[in-house]
């Protein structure tokens, strides 16, 4: 039997109009309900954990490259700090009093202490560390000549090298003695390198291949067994691993898959054990196919995006322009209907830092409240009464996030007249331009979402001479306290100087931070140990948790 | 005797009437309901694409978040988006890029494939072998590929996507109007020309061109249809027309993609115009052929 051209044509156009009616005509209004009550926190099993199985995860990031000092990007670090370890790490999930436990625990170094003046820190390590028995390693020995070898690399280029270059030398009086003299005190030495992107690589390495972009070997409890850009990751099981009868899953397969709803089938049919959701509908989504999900309702102590201005420059290095446009955004409806209330209002500092409740409206100061006749007056003033024309660029992280920047094109046009055109860019040249600095108008930037210490998101981020000041915040008053604070080693001065640098920042809209979503965790009825923690997702940063995790089938 | 005559006359050649083409195209449309529907379906989005500020009941890029994801209803029959923007009002602007793009596309691959084509076979010779192996190599990248190069060396925008599209279109254009152009050439009327000593451009202008228009026409209508599917398929992949702006293919991916499972219209709907389209187009360029085939202009 044959069909003509024609033919074809007519039975698939009658076919579509009828599969569209069948589909409308079931549908009714979406009425999503609010938040479901899941909880915060789960946690961890107290059933002796199960050896084996394969962990699978379903991933909406990909490594642009695998060279640890020249990018900190997620793609990379959702598996980077589970192949190689730190000196220090933060808590697991069995091991914290909550979610925002942000207390530091021995990896490679066995302890740490610092000379009173904060400016040499001293680090036993471990000993009897192996690194992996791969070649050209082959399982030597890992000793403090490497993470001397390391940091100095870390130092010389990368994005990397503004921390490390604060170190001004190193010694090793012994195998497993390293000594480090800082150029300036910083009390949050041990911190820096406890973030999830300072990972100690291997010199033989670098030295044999020129750079890191090819291999990978650590002293972590997983071998990088395959790396298919675009493709797959597969991480086996080291069996020399220091820590005896970790980790316990046989293997860790990373999937690349960009697209949520590929993400959702995945973990639907099972082919994904863990999976990041946005909004409860999301959720509720998900729940209807697999009810028997366990689902975890994080809280996010800040947000990572938010509008980066050209700030060096006019019209955004006038305050009132960038305050008379933070006033024209209405946060607070994105936070209702993009993310369906389960959002926060957004700010750049985890407040868990400075006060022990999450940040309201209010208490962000008046430039980020909705008042659109005042910001209208105000970018008057700034000699722009009938507004500007400008453009912004982004790279899509999740697909609400274009919802956001759609409305707050809205309201810039509407309050300000505002006229802003959008490109959004692939990853790879949206993260190039945005990271390299040269660009005009107005970006969605980042701040990378590693950052668990203090100085990170403080110092790192936002001194004027920091490689990491992607908001190209250039603020004297900035400078002075954050600069102050890395040398203040009491934690309430700590916490009062911090809430002056996020005063400064928001009375100066320095960084326009936008709404984020709270998140929910879903994973498989039968995954253990897998919470996320504060700033430290499971699937992103925070993977070095896929050590403690087991599977109880 | 008798029988020698009869067939002296069988073999006479009959007075013929050649009609228009646009008669001749009427006619067909008429006869078959194919063609017809297909026009129809043109002027609808011809229509929609002039008539958007009338048509549409909303502002297509008024938001109003508070009625976000809303399932097709009276107020709104195609449902609302992500950020509570009318999908009916979006789709019916949509039709706008799509037309654009389709006209600028197909009028630029076209009029330079043609220019090309007519070169070539007229010249013939060296210039022919030249440029016909530059139309081969363009020709050896798969189309989107090419689209999608082009536009990642530019920048992505609408008219970038549209110059994308017309460099797709012009080495297929090209290789039909040489072909044309070499028939034509061995016509008595092309050679009587040459002989009486008309210029190579009255002959190209006057005697030829006329001739190929018609196969020029019909593959333009049929790209068009492309053209509209390759636009859609660079907005989706996120190098064509950029947010807010309402493209079909945009539509698709930046919000029927994310949001299918929680709003199939805003899938559905965006799918079911571009695939009306280019059905239509298609069909469009099937009825042409059958009005402007040679074999079939001829009445008697």
């Amino acid at each position: 039997m044959s069909a003509s051209r024609r033919d074809f044509l007519k039975r698939t156009g009658w076919g579509a109009m009828g599969l569209t009616a069948a589909a409308v005509a079931g549908r009714t209004p979406a009425t999503w309900a609010a938040t479901a009550p899941y909880p915060e926190w789960i946690p961890a099993s107290t059933k002796p954990p199960k050896r084996g199985g394969v962990l699978t995860r379903a991933s909406q990031w990909d490594p642009p490259l695998i060279d640890p000092r020249l990018t900190q990007s997620v793609g990379l670090f959702q598996f980077a700090g589970l192949v190689s370890s730190r000196l220090i790490r933060y808590s697991f999930p069995e091991e914290v009093s909550g979610p925002s436990d942000l207390s530091l625990k021995p990896d490679l170094a066995e302890s740490w202490q610092s000379s009173p003046d904060s400016r040499v820190w001293t680090f036993k390590l471990r000993q009897g560390v192996k690194w992996q028995n791969v070649p050209p390693l082959n399982g030597r020995e890992f000793v403090a000549a490497d993470v001397k070898y390391c940091f100095e690399q870390y130092a010389k280029e990368g994005v990397q090298s503004f921390n490390f270059r604060e170190i001004e030398s190193m010694e090793t009086p012994d195998k497993y003695t390293l000594r480090v003299h800082l150029n300036t005190p910083n009390v949050f030495f041990p911190q820096s390198v406890a973030e999830s992107v300072a990972v100690i690589f291997s010199r033989e390495v670098l030295e044999e291949d020129g750079d890191l972009k090819k291999r990978m070997i650590g002293t972590g409890p997983f071998i990088l067994k395959e790396h298919n850009r675009k493709v797959r990751i597969v991480l086996t099981r080291n069996p020399d691993y220091y820590d005896k009868g970790r980790p316990y899953v046989d293997e860790y397969v990373i999937l690349s898959t960009p697209d949520t709803a590929t993400r959702f089938a995945a973990f639907r049919a099972g082919q994904s054990d863990f999976v990041s959701l946005a909004t409860p509908s999301e959720a509720e989504l998900l729940r209807k196919t697999n009810p028997n999900v366990q689902v975890q309702a994080y809280h996010n102590t800040l947000t990572p995006f938010g509008v980066a201005l050209a700030q060096d420059r006019p019209p955004f290095n006038d305050v009132r322009v960038r305050r008379a446009i933070s006033m024209a955004i209405d946060r607070q409806k994105q936070v209702d209907t993009v993310y369906e209330g389960h959002g926060i209002i957004g700010w750049g500092v985890p407040y868990i830092y400075y006060q022990d409740k999450q940040p309201t409206a209010k208490d962000l100061g008046p430039w980020w409240q909705y008042r659109p006749a005042e910001a209208k007056k105000l970018l008057a003033e700034a000699g722009h009464p009938n507004g500007f024309t400008t453009t912004l660029f982004y790279y899509e992280y999740f697909p609400q996030m274009t919802s956001q920047v759609q409305l707050v094109q809205s309201d810039l046009k509407k309050n300000l007249n505002i006229d802003v055109k959008i490109t959004k860019l692939d990853y790879t040249t949206y993260y190039g331009r945005y990271v390299e600095g040269k660009w005009d108008g107005l970006s969605w930037g980042f701040q990378s979402g590693h950052a668990v210490g203090l100085d990170e998101r403080t110092y790192q981020y936002m001194h004027s001479k920091s490689t990491k000041n992607f908001f190209k915040v250039n603020d004297p008053q900035i400078d002075e306290l954050t600069t102050k604070l890395r040398q203040t080693p009491d934690r309430a001065e700590q916490a009062k100087i911090t809430k002056k640098i996020v005063d400064r920042e928001f009375d100066q809209v320095l960084r326009m931070w936008m709404p984020y979503d709270n998140g929910f965790l879903m994973v498989q009825p039968y995954m253990r140990n897998g919470s996320p923690l504060a700033i430290r997702r499971t699937d992103a940063y925070g993977s070095p948790t896929i050590a403690r995790v087991w599977l109880d089938k | 005797m008798a029988t020698v005559t009869a067939r002296v006359s069988d073999f006479e050649v009959e007075p013929t009437e050649t009609i228009s083409r646009t008669r001749a195209l009427w006619h067909v449309i008429r006869r078959k309901p194919l063609g017809m529907a297909s026009a129809v379906v043109l002027l609808l989005v011809v229509l929609t694409a002039i008539f958007a500020d009338i048509m549409a009941p909303y502002d297509p890029l008024a938001t109003q978040p508070e009625i976000r994801l809303s399932a097709p209803s009276r107020a709104h029959p195609f449902g609302t988006d992500d950020i509570g923007r009318d999908v009916f009002s979006r789709v019916i602007y949509g039709s706008r890029i799509s037309l654009w793009v389709g006209l600028l596309a197909v009028g630029i691959g076209t009029a330079v494939g043609m220019w090309i084509g007519l070169l070539c076979g007229y010249c013939e010779g060296r210039l022919d072998l030249t440029l016909q192996r530059v139309m081969d190599a363009i020709q050896a990248i798969p189309g989107l590929v090419l689209a999608l190069a082009i536009v990642s060396v530019l920048k992505p925008s609408t008219t970038n996507a549209m110059l994308a599209i017309a460099v797709v279109i012009i080495p297929g254009n090209s290789r039909i109007v040489r072909g044309a152009v070499l028939s034509a050439k061995q016509n008595r009327y092309v050679e009587a020309a040459q002989a009486i000593g008309c210029r190579h451009p009255r002959i190209i202008m006057s005697h030829i061109l006329p001739n190929v228009t018609a196969p020029i026409l019909i593959i333009a209508s049929i790209w068009f249809g492309n053209a509209i599917l390759i636009e859609a398929t660079l907005s989706f992949l996120g190098v064509g027309t950029q947010p807010p702006t309402p493209s079909w293919g945009l539509m698709l991916s930046s919000t029927g993609r994310a949001f299918m499972e929680q709003a199939p219209w805003l899938a559905i709907f965006p799918g079911l115009a571009i695939s009306l389209a280019v059905l239509g187009f298609n069909l469009f360029g099937d009825t042409l052929r059958d009005a402007w085939d040679p074999r079939l202009r001829r009445q008697g």
